[in-house]
């Protein structure tokens, strides 16, 4: 069954952005979206998580409409992104930083907790640094409180804008391999990203160039064929 | 998205808003009346009207009598002033007498407006009127307390110059200026000022007028600022086209409207406030004493009735009142005071200030603070003085501080503070001149107020001179009216006359003292100059 | 104890005992006790300041005039209409909270992406309606008003009588500074309001509504005002339209500035140190040729602060 179900999404600002774009993601899925600079990658994320108004097309969550509901409902129904450049609280520690992540939960102490050390158990640097103010953490331990905090609402569905970015590639496979558990955990996965390394993870790929998608196919018909050059312009 | 300017800019953008925000507030305060937009330009004021002449055949003789030492029996208006007395019933008719129009447009003003019979009026002191007093104005006034038998001035007023400058004259109306601090300076009722403004014009109308001229009064709030105070001044002059301005209170605000009327040729009378800063102005007259002039009264009641010798010396910190700190210091000096502090508080103060202040006065053990400050100044320092358990004598000269608002607002703390004032209270006004009720019952219905019997006293000021300056009224004729040397008395404001170089030309104050149980101001001593 | 506290009250602790060591060193303790009774009442209004500037990064000059509509309110509440004290006061409080409700609403939400600097005209513009509407309250004539508490002289420091009305002011300062500090340190919505000042769109992405978040600041903003009106004008006196953009904007303002314009710590301890600044510019002999020291004193202290160390006595650099 599809978890996210995106159909003839316009975005535009103030000039159109998103030419009409549908796609799905199944539930337990991790879908990768590719495109090149300005594709559209993050207005449609953004879109999805509730930041942006379309023009025209639906959204639908779970089977249900969500077009309409504000970004903070959309994170009470289970939707939650980590935004490209990771907009950590800086000048709060990360403990409070995951605090607030849990925001939707606030009142299940006991989901707080859970949620808390599972994302510790995820990222063991975040523990040791949960006293530090995250303006100070490095990009990538930065990325992984990012990560953090949006897993403490317990989302169904994770949105991930751009995990990779400044990141080395050796903490680039540490962050996919993270995101890989997450999902297997049960957490439905969009990733966002330029970084090929991400393939293997990838159930399904999706395309975009210029505001439209141009290829939807399974992680693996992507990872060893021709379209993965005439897209992506990587040989295999 | 985040668009958080640095702290920097974002503070000095707030500094720079901040300010104003805070002229603007200052401005809008109190815009409470004053209807007119901002001055036209170069809008000619004077020089209409070359030919003196009153434009529409000076219809004779119109009668009217000024009236104003009220008939009735009541204690002795010695002299009531303006000649003409009150012929209580309608008939002002009495017609004027001795007025001679000469066709020359020079108007020698003979005038010497009726002495109507009724006009007998005071028991006492013959109303004196010498048949020789030009405008009628003179007579001895001013008896009451201070029992000044103001003797006739026999000079005659000197002949105008041809034609004059008649600007808010017309053969029905003349219509004068007034500023005052409505707002700013003192818990004024917002429309105290508007209900008592009129009274004494309309009595006057029904009695005919000032030869047949009914006064029109346009009222400004200067807000306690001498900047606005030159605004309205100004306004009033080249848009309302008044005839003659008036400054009720506020030595800043006086000042600097003066200075501006002097400039435009305006005639220009306030109550006595500074002299520093007026002298010297050709068209500017007191109406009553000045604050250096209250000097020595104060002084003397202090060291003779009073019997303290500890005194604090208090003003406000404008430099118009440099001159009073320096007679009030030389005063006391001479008395053998022992002025313990002598200091200067803010014209808005701060909270701080005036705590600070209060701490430094009991501190210096000061029996008798001597006050010039604004009423909302002195009823803070006041409180402030009572909550550091110090509860000193408070006087002060004044025009404001023996309002009865300050009472009402500053009991208990004021004390049995005393200060002088150019008019009386109301418990003895009955006595002075029993018109003022009578009138304002009549036209406000009700009891009139000590802000309205400030204003009749003003008007009535006014009006006696008005009526000196003669039928052919011009700002030469009324200068050369209040120069001729002749005395103006209403037995409200004191007596008072000028010549060319006496422009303070008031004689006595009235001594008033709070009294907190009943939260208003009684009179304790009347046109007194000193004890 | 949170870092946000343990820093700045450290710094604030040590300016303070410093300043008024020095203060009682050179026999000025009396203005250390007046400026500090009086500089309770700027440290009020600079809570209110922060709070807003913290959350949004909007100075607020409509803060002083949220205060003085309260003050209205409730004098037109009890002595006009003759309703209790206590329920007055909590109608004069519901007043300038719904005032700052009706600001948030009509004028910053619409605002909210505009440049701040539009947002800074736009509270200016508030503030003089605030005037506008306490006109219409109570006219423009100043009101004299006798604290609510009775006696007067039971304290005396160095000298001086501190009323129970300012022990009133300095106590609601002392305990509000704490209370936010802690409410911003240790609750989820505290944490929000940081989160939001930080990071607005994480902070919707948390599922937090930062609308209502907004709404929510400005009730607390205007109620801040609200309690300082109301206990700062009794001490002053008397007020008039515009009472407290008058006689506290600026010195709160500066107040604010001192603690680097986002710590409340730091704007109690501004307040103080504005306070004495102040009342030693008017009770020392060697000011006392300048008109208006204390108000020259308060721009001064604000001129160094912006330009030597902007980031305020307890700020970061
Ligand atoms: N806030 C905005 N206002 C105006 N135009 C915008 C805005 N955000 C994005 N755009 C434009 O929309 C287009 C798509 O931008 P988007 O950020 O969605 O691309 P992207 O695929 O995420 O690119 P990248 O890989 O560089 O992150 C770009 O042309 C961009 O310039
Ligand atoms: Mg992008």
């Amino acid at each position: 069954m599809s978890l996210l179900e995106v159909e003839g999404l316009r975005v535009g600002y103030g000039f159109p952005v998103l030419m009409g774009i549908s796609f799905a993601v199944q539930e337990g899925e991790t879908a990768v979206m590719f495109g090149l600079n300005g594709a559209g990658k993050t207005t449609t994320v953004a879109t999805i998580a509730g930041l942006l108004k379309p023009e025209a097309g639906t959204i639908r969550f779970d089977g249900a409409d969500i077009t309409k509901t504000s970004a903070a409902e959309r994170v009470a129904l289970g939707i939650a992104l980590v935004p490209e450049g990771r907009r950590v609280f800086p000048e709060l520690s990360v403990s409070n930083n995951l605090r607030l992540g849990a925001w939707t939960k606030r009142r299940h102490h006991k989901q707080v907790e859970e949620s808390r050390e599972l994302c510790f158990n995820y990222f063991p640097r975040l523990a040791e640094r949960s006293e530090q103010l995250a303006g100070t953490l490095s990009g990538g331990e930065q990325q992984m409180l990012a990560i953090g905090r949006a897993l403490m609402s317990r989302p169904r569905l994770l949105l991930v804008d751009e995990a990779s970015l400044g990141l080395s590639p050796a903490l680039t496979q540490t962050v996919f391999s993270v995101v890989d558990r997450i999902n297997d955990d049960g957490v439905t996965v969009v990733l966002v990203e330029q970084n090929v390394g991400v393939l293997p993870y990838a159930d399904r790929a999706l395309i975009m160039e210029k505001g439209t998608l141009v290829y939807q196919g399974s992680g693996d018909e992507i990872h060893s064929g021709s379209i993965r050059e005439t897209y992506l312009g990587t040989p295999a | 998205m985040t668009r958080r300017p640095s702290k920097v800019a974002a503070a000095r953008g707030a500094a720079v808003v901040l300010a104003l925000l805070l002229a603007a507030a200052c401005g809008q305060k109190s815009n409470v009346r004053d209807s007119s937009a901002a001055p036209a330009a170069g809008d000619a004021t004077a020089g209409g009207n070359p030919g003196g002449g009153p434009a529409g055949g000076s219809s004779a003789a119109t009668g009217d009598t000024v009236a104003t030492a009220g008939g009735a029996g009541a204690a002795a208006p010695a002299g009531a002033s303006t000649g003409a007395a009150g012929p209580a019933a309608g008939s002002s008719s009495a017609a004027t007498p001795g007025r001679a129009t000469s066709p020359s447009g020079g108007t020698s003003p003979g005038a010497s407006p009726g002495n109507s019979p009724a006009s007998a009026a005071g028991p006492g002191s013959a109303a004196g009127r010498t048949p020789s007093s030009a405008a009628g104005a003179s007579s001895g006034g001013a008896g009451g307390g201070g029992g000044k038998a103001a003797g006739p001035v026999p000079v005659p007023a000197p002949p105008p110059p041809g034609g004059g400058d008649r600007t808010g004259v017309t053969d029905t109306k003349i219509r004068i200026g007034i500023h005052a601090p409505i707002t700013g300076a003192a818990p004024f009722p917002q429309n105290a000022f508007d209900k008592g403004k009129d009274v004494y014009w309309k009595m006057l109308a029904e009695k005919g007028g000032i030869f047949g001229r009914n006064v029109e009064v346009v009222f400004r709030d200067d807000q306690f600022n001498p900047s606005r105070a030159v605004q309205v001044c100004r306004e009033m002059v080249e848009q309302e086209k008044v005839f003659v301005l008036l400054g009720a209170a506020g030595s800043e605000q006086i000042t600097a409207c003066a200075r501006y009327a002097n400039s435009m040729g305006v005639p220009y009378l306030s109550a006595g406030v500074n002299e520093d800063g007026l002298t010297g102005l050709s068209s500017y007259f007191a109406t009553s004493q000045t604050y250096a002039q209250q000097s020595p009264v104060l002084v003397s009641y202090i060291a003779n009735k009073l019997h303290k010798t500890k005194i604090a010396i208090v003003l406000n910190n404008t430099p118009a009142l440099n001159e009073t700190q320096q007679s009030v210091t030389r005063e006391a000096q001479a008395a053998g005071l022992n002025i313990v502090r002598n200091s200067r508080i803010g014209k808005n103060a701060s909270d701080s200030e005036l705590l600070s202040e209060a701490n430094a006065l009991r501190a210096s053990g000061a029996e008798v603070v001597y006050l010039l400050t604004s009423p909302v100044n002195f009823i803070k320092l006041a409180t402030n003085a009572q909550a550091q358990a110090y509860s000193p004598i408070y006087m002060g000269p004044g025009i404001t501080n023996g309002l009865n608002i300050v009472a009402e607002a500053g009991c208990p703390a004021i004390g049995s503070a005393k200060f002088l004032s150019p008019f009386p209270q109301l418990d003895v006004i009955d006595n002075l001149d029993p018109d003022y009720q009578k009138s304002y019952q009549k036209y406000n219905g009700g009891k009139g107020d000590d802000i309205g019997l400030a204003e009749w006293g003003l008007s009535k000021v006014i009006g006696s001179m008005l009526q000196a300056a003669g039928k052919d009224l011009s700002r030469q004729s009324l200068v050369a009216a209040l120069e001729s040397g002749r005395e103006f008395g209403t037995n409200v404001y004191p007596l008072v006359s000028y010549s060319g170089s006496i422009r303070f030309g008031a004689r006595s104050s009235h001594l008033l003292e709070a009294d907190c149980s009943t939260r208003s101001y009684k009179t304790i001593a009347q046109f007194t100059n000193g004890f | 104890m949170p870092t946000v506290l343990s820093r700045s009250a450290l710094t604030s602790t040590a300016i303070a005992v410093g300043l008024a060591a020095a203060l009682v060193a050179t026999g000025s303790s009396q203005a250390l006790v007046i400026g500090i009774i009086t500089g309770a009442g700027y440290g009020l209004v600079a809570l209110g300041l922060v709070l807003v500037y913290k959350s949004s990064g909007v100075f607020n000059f409509a803060q002083g005039e949220f205060g003085t509509v309260a003050i209205y309110a409730l004098y037109r509440v009890h002595d006009k209409i003759g309703v209790p004290l206590i329920p007055a006061i909590v109608i004069a409080l519901a007043v300038s909270v719904a005032m700052a409700l009706v600001t948030e609403r009509v004028v910053i939400r619409p605002l909210f992406d505009a440049p701040r600097v539009a947002l800074l005209v736009a509270t200016a513009g508030v503030a003089l309606l605030a005037i506008s509407l306490e006109l219409w309250l109570g006219e423009a004539r100043p009101r004299f008003i006798q604290p609510a508490l009775g006696r007067l002289n039971r304290l005396s420091l160095f000298d001086v009588a501190v009323s129970d009305q300012r022990m009133l002011v300095l106590a609601a300062l002392v305990i509000l500074a704490v209370v936010l500090a802690l409410f911003f340190s240790r609750t989820n919505l505290g944490l929000a309001i940081l989160g939001v000042s930080q990071e607005p769109v994480a902070t919707e992405l948390m599922g937090i509504s930062v609308r209502r978040l907004s709404s929510f600041i400005w009730a607390l903003t205007g109620l801040l005002a609200g309690i300082a009106g109301i206990l700062t004008a009794p001490v002053a006196g008397s007020f008039a339209p515009g009472f407290l953009t008058s006689t506290a904007l600026i010195p709160g303002f500066t107040a604010a500035v001192l603690g680097g314009m986002k710590s409340l710590p730091g704007a109690f301890v501004g307040g103080i140190v504005v306070g004495v600044a102040q009342s030693l510019a008017v009770s020392s002999p060697a000011f006392h040729s300048i008109p208006g020291a204390g108000s020259v004193m308060i721009f001064v202290l604000l001129l160094i602060v912006l330009t030597v160390r902007p980031q305020g006595l307890l700020g970061r650099a």
